[in-house]
C-alpha cells in the first residue's frame, strides 16, 4: 500500500506534522475550523483559509484496538489502539495511542497528542494520557 | 402529475455464478460476463437486446465490453455508481429513472470478482471516496474496512449498552441460513460461543463480525413494464427505490453522530414511494460486510428505533421464521459477498417464491447496500400480483 501524494490544500497541515506539530485549518472569512484540509469552507463556501496551531488536546470520542491487520509497518505493533478523539478546537483527530500502553482509555477520558521519533526518524503523533 | 419510480420497472432477469475463495480460472471480466448472460438468459431476453449497462466501478467490465461480447447494436444507456456496496441498490434506482424516462428497455447491472485484485484494503485504498482517508488516516494507523468501522460500533455500544453477543446474534443467523444454501461459501454452523471465541480483528470485532471475501459473479436484468410480463419468469417490480448519504460522507471520524447512516435518509424516501410500512415487509436483504452495519440499518431503515437494534435482534429474530428474515441466503458473512448483487439475486427469488430457503408467502421485501463511508441504499420490491 501506498500513502497518495497529499492534496494540495493539505501540504501545510502534512508539512507541520511531520516537524512535530498539528495545523488546523481555519477559514479566513468565518473563522471557522475544519479538518481535515479541504479547498472550501463548508460554512460560508471560502476558498481563503488560515493556519492555527492545536495543542492536540482533547476527549476520546471512540477507539478500536486493532488485533489483525495487513500493514507491514504496523503488523509488529500489535495489539495497538487508534483513538477518535474530539479536540478542544472542535474538530476530531484520528491518530494512535501510546504503543506501549495497555490499557485503552474509556469514551469520554481526556487525551493530549505528542510526538515520538520512530525508529525510522519519522515523527509520529500518538496520544496519550493528559496528565 | 406526481412522478415516482414505484412499479416503473421489473426485475426480471438474475444469476450468479463461480462462488469460490482464491481465484477463479476466469478473469474478472469473463466473470461478468458471463453472470450478465445467464441473467439475460434467465429472463429470456437476447443479449443483444439489452440497451443499457450499470457496470461495476472498478471499471474491470465496461459497458462497451458488454456491447462487443453480447452483439449488442445500439447500446442507449451506460453509467457507473461508485458507492461500494452500495452500488447494486443505487444502480436499480437508476435503472428504473432510465427505463421510465424511456431511455432503455433493458438494462443490465453486472458484478463479478476473479480474486486476483489484491487484499480488501488495497482494494478500498484505490477507491477515490478513501482518498481522504488514504490520505490523512491510514498513515496514522486506521487501514482497513473493520478498523474504521469498528469505530461507529463502539459509539454505538457506548451511547446504546449494545453488546457483542447482539453481533453474534446477527453472524448465527447469517451462518444458519447458509447451512441450507447450496451455493454458500461457509455452511458449518455457528454458535453465539463460537462467535464470542472467535480472534478479535479490530475491537470490538471478532472474526466472525466480518464477511468473507471471494471471488464470483452475479447480475440482473431490469425491464421496462410492458414487456416485463411477457418475459421467461414472474417479473419482481420495484416498488420503491432511495439513495442516502450520511454527514461527513468522506470521513466517518469527523461524522456528527457515529451511529447513522446514509440509510437513514433515504429509507422513508423508499417506503412513501412504495406506500407501504415496515410491518408490510415480510423478508429483508441487508447488506452485511460486518454484523454492526446490519444491526446499525435496522434501526436507520426503521424496523426499530435508534439504539434498539440489540434488543431487536436477540432470540433468533432475524432467522427465517422470525420477527424479521434478513439475509435467508446467508449473505456476505457465510454465502458470499459479490458486493451485494446477491442479495437482490436473492430477493428476486424469494418473490418469485424459489428460494432455497424460502420466506412462506413473501409478497414484499427491502434490500439494502452499505458502501464507502456510511452510503445507504434501499429498495423495495414486491411479487407479481397480477
Amino acid at each position: 500500500m501506498t500513502t497518495p501524494a497529499p492534496s494540495l490544500e493539505a501540504i501545510p497541515y502534512h508539512e507541520a506534522l511531520a516537524a512535530g506539530q498539528l495545523l488546523l485549518q481555519a477559514c479566513d472569512d468565518c473563522g471557522a475550523l475544519r479538518h481535515p484540509p479541504s479547498p472550501m469552507c463548508p460554512h460560508c463556501q471560502s476558498v481563503r483559509v488560515r493556519w492555527q496551531r492545536s495543542a492536540g488536546v482533547g476527549t476520546v470520542h471512540s477507539a478500536v484496538t486493532v488485533h489483525h491487520t495487513t500493514t507491514p509497518r504496523y503488523r509488529e505493533r500489535t495489539p495497538y489502539t487508534v483513538l477518535t478523539v474530539a479536540l478542544d478546537d472542535g474538530v476530531r483527530l484520528l491518530a494512535p495511542l501510546d504503543f506501549d500502553v495497555q490499557i485503552v482509555p474509556p469514551i469520554g477520558a481526556r487525551v493530549a497528542l505528542h510526538f515520538v521519533p520512530q525508529t525510522d526518524g519519522q515523527l509520529l503523533p500518538l496520544f496519550k494520557n493528559f496528565p | 402529475m406526481m412522478r415516482t419510480l414505484n412499479r416503473s420497472a421489473a426485475l426480471t432477469g438474475a444469476a450468479e455464478l463461480g462462488y469460490q475463495r482464491g481465484v477463479s480460472e476466469f478473469s474478472t471480466l469473463s466473470l461478468q460476463l458471463q453472470a450478465g448472460l445467464a441473467a439475460a438468459r434467465d429472463a429470456g431476453v437476447a443479449p443483444s437486446e439489452i440497451d443499457g449497462v450499470i457496470a461495476m466501478s472498478s471499471g474491470s467490465a465496461l459497458a462497451e465490453d458488454f456491447v462487443q461480447a453480447f452483439g449488442i447494436r445500439d447500446l442507449r444507456f451506460s453509467a457507473m455508481v461508485p458507492m461500494g456496496g452500495a452500488s447494486p441498490v443505487a444502480a436499480l434506482q437508476l435503472a428504473a429513472a432510465v427505463i421510465q424516462a424511456g431511455i432503455c428497455r433493458h438494462v443490465l447491472l453486472p458484478t463479478g470478482r476473479d480474486g486476483r485484485g489484491g487484499d480488501a484494503t488495497t482494494r478500498i485504498a484505490q477507491l477515490q471516496v478513501f482518498r481522504g482517508v488514504a490520505e490523512f488516516e491510514m498513515p496514522l494507523g486506521a487501514f482497513s474496512a473493520p478498523q474504521l468501522y469498528a469505530a461507529m460500533a463502539r459509539r454505538h455500544m457506548h451511547e446504546y449498552g449494545t453488546l457483542s453477543t447482539d453481533f453474534a446474534e446477527i453472524a448465527v443467523a447469517m451462518r444458519h441460513h447458509a447451512t441450507t444454501q447450496p451455493n454458500a461459501l461457509l455452511r458449518k454452523p455457528i454458535t453465539i460461543e463460537d462467535h464470542q471465541n472467535s480472534r478479535m480483528i479490530a475491537d470490538p470485532f471478532r472474526l466472525l463480525d466480518c464477511c468473507i471475501d471471494n471471488a464470483g459473479a452475479a447480475a440482473v436484468l431490469v425491464s421496462a413494464p410492458d414487456v416485463a410480463r411477457d418475459l421467461a419468469r414472474p417479473p419482481v417490480w420495484l416498488a420503491g427505490a432511495a439513495e442516502g448519504h450520511p454527514d461527513s460522507p468522506l470521513s466517518i471520524t469527523q461524522r456528527p453522530d457515529l451511529t447513522r447512516l446514509g440509510a437513514a435518509k433515504a429509507a422513508d424516501r423508499a417506503f412513501a414511494m412504495a406506500g407501504i410500512g415496515r410491518a408490510d415487509i415480510d423478508v429483508a436483504c441487508i447488506y452485511d460486510c460486518f454484523t454492526y452495519v446490519v444491526l446499525c440499518q435496522l434501526e436507520d431503515l426503521g424496523f426499530c428505533a435508534k439504539g434498539e437494534g440489540g434488543p431487536f435482534v436477540r432470540g433468533g429474530a432475524l432467522k427465517v421464521g422470525g420477527r424479521l428474515p434478513v439475509n435467508p441466503h446467508g449473505g456476505a458473512m457465510s454465502q458470499a459477498h459479490m458486493v451485494g448483487m446477491n442479495h437482490i439475486v436473492e430477493m428476486v427469488r424469494q418473490l418469485r417464491g424459489e428460494a432455497a430457503n424460502q420466506v412462506a408467502g413473501a409478497r414484499h421485501g427491502l434490500v439494502s447496500g452499505y458502501g464507502d463511508l456510511g452510503d445507504g441504499t434501499v429498495a423495495i420490491l414486491c411479487k407479481d400480483t397480477a
